[in-house]
């Protein structure tokens, strides 16, 4: 395997028992992702995003299939060190004050207790929080929420960034500083997995997609291959000629 | 260790935070200031009577505090979505578990201790000099540790029952066992909370309980809770988040 090669799954299924019926949701999903890509999980409601999204996280069991992180098949502790997640909406202790929240997410994280501090800092000025940093959450709006959530992703400096819809919630100017400060990360070398709707956020920054619908890989690639190579005008026309209804 | 004491933190935070705390601690002020008031059956009767008021509201609302804590951790946690970035870190579910449990039952001790210090001074301030500080602080650490057996028990259920019906639950459980007694064979397998409840001697002001039976209490607790707490973990690895 590449070194380079961030997240790797292969022949990736889960399959869902309810009663008597069993539900395939994730279908043979294999993919790769490189140091310092962003890549796209996009697909409709229901197609498995956020279900790939929990298996990678060892929150759902997988049967078949592997998933290397780091070219390491067991999902130790360390390798859970350098992965940050953000989920689709959080909402965090009303009691809480944003400096408060970091500092756990820190210690838990496995940081130094010297570093978490500065790190706190820099994180919230990144998100624009610095100034209420000592405000309890119960007087934040719904994208300060957002912002939120993505701060304590990348406090501990991840080298992969997986986040669910992290623009669900935010207005179009948060959305173009949420798109800014996850374009830096990946010009720092950071790999950035992100499932989304949006899909003109999507190639506006991720470098390769993955449409997937019904638990399974419809297309993996470049967008420059969609626009250039396909000759669709755009991501949302392609998007729209594979998944047709979404039924 | 280090997740575990940072989750047991952020309980604590919510005890502070939370208005639960300073609403019970001042209904107990009024009721215990009203109780000590009342003036009958000479200085012995009122002295008994009140330590059974005071005694009485603050294990009860000590009980309430562990009860509503421990049913909403995990589920809150699980509703706002905020589990899952915790447990996408260096955090197994056990620390988790284990975090939230001490968290409740530290949460649930300084709640009993301020509780029972109110009881406890007013009754020194009403000039009783009789019963013994040891029996008074073997009541409080017998209480400590029935808390402790409460909020595992709590925590168990939490992994099913939504906050409410834990609450409510958990509550019935500890009225009917301390006061009705169980019968077989609930007796055999259920703990007994009554064990940990020394009320009658602190009233009457009998002699204290022997080390050996405060041991034997103390490993009937953590066996208990050991119990209570394996079994949550149990069920929480194989919950589906």
């Amino acid at each position: 395997m590449d070194i380079k090669t961030v997240l790797r799954i292969k022949d990736l299924s889960v399959i869902y028992t309810d009663g008597q019926k069993t539900k395939k949701a994730l279908d043979n999903i294999s993919f790769e992702l490189h140091k310092g890509e962003i890549i796209g999980l996009l697909g409709p409601n229901g197609a498995g995003k956020t279900t790939l999204i929990k298996t990678l996280l060892g929150f759902l069991e997988f049967k078949d299939g592997e998933v290397e992180f780091f070219g390491q098949k067991k999902y130790s502790k360390n390798i859970r060190a350098k992965i940050g997640f953000m989920p689709e909406i959080a909402n965090y202790p009303w009691f809480l004050t944003p400096a408060e929240i970091l500092d756990m997410f820190g210690r838990i994280s496995g940081m130094r207790k010297n570093e978490i501090p500065e790190r706190i800092e820099n994180t919230l000025k990144t998100v624009e929080l610095y100034e209420q940093r000592n405000d309890l959450v119960k007087s934040f709006s719904k994208g300060m929420q957002e912002r939120l959530n993505l701060a304590q992703a990348i406090l501990h400096d991840p080298e992969l960034l997986i986040l669910d819809e992290p623009f669900s919630g935010l207005d179009p100017i948060g959305r173009i500083k949420a798109r800014g400060i996850l374009t830096g990360l990946r010009d720092k070398g950071k790999t950035l997995l992100l499932s989304s709707h949006e899909l003109s956020e999507a190639e506006l920054m991720c470098d390769k997609i993955c449409i997937i619908s019904r638990g399974k890989v419809l297309h993996f690639g470049a967008i420059g291959d969609i626009l250039h190579g396909k000759g669709e005008t755009s991501l949302e026309n392609y998007f729209i000629s594979i998944i047709g209804d979404g039924k | 260790m280090n997740a575990v004491t940072t989750i047991a933190k952020g309980v604590l935070k919510e005890l502070i935070r939370r208005k639960d705390f300073y609403l019970i601690l001042a209904l107990l002020v009024c009721l215990v200031l009203f109780a000590s008031s009342v003036s009958f059956g000479g200085e012995k009767g009122f002295q008994r009577y009140f330590k059974e008021v005071g005694i009485t509201l603050s294990y009860i609302f000590s009980v309430i505090i562990s009860a509503t804590f421990g049913s909403r951790q995990v589920p809150q946690e699980i509703e706002s979505k905020t589990i899952y970035p915790i447990l996408a870190r260096p955090v197994s579910r056990f620390e988790f578990i284990t975090g939230k449990f001490f968290g409740v039952w530290i949460v649930s001790i300084l709640s009993f201790t301020a509780y029972y210090s109110v009881f406890v001074l007013v009754l020194w301030l009403r000039g009783d000099r009789m019963t013994p500080v040891p029996l008074i602080a073997e009541g409080y650490y017998l209480h400590c540790l029935l808390l402790g057996i409460i909020t595992a028990f709590t925590v168990f259920l939490s992994m099913a029952l939504s906050a409410a019906a834990n609450s409510v639950i958990v509550m019935i459980l500890y009225f009917s066992t301390n006061w009705f007694g169980l019968t077989f064979p609930a007796y055999i397998v259920w703990p007994h909370p009554e064990l940990f409840d020394i009320k009658e001697k602190i009233i009457h002001t009998q002699d204290i309980v022997p080390f050996w039976a405060m041991a034997f209490l103390t490993v009937y607790a953590v066996f208990y809770i050991s119990i209570f707490l394996m079994s949550s973990l149990a069920v929480f690895k194989k919950k589906i988040l």
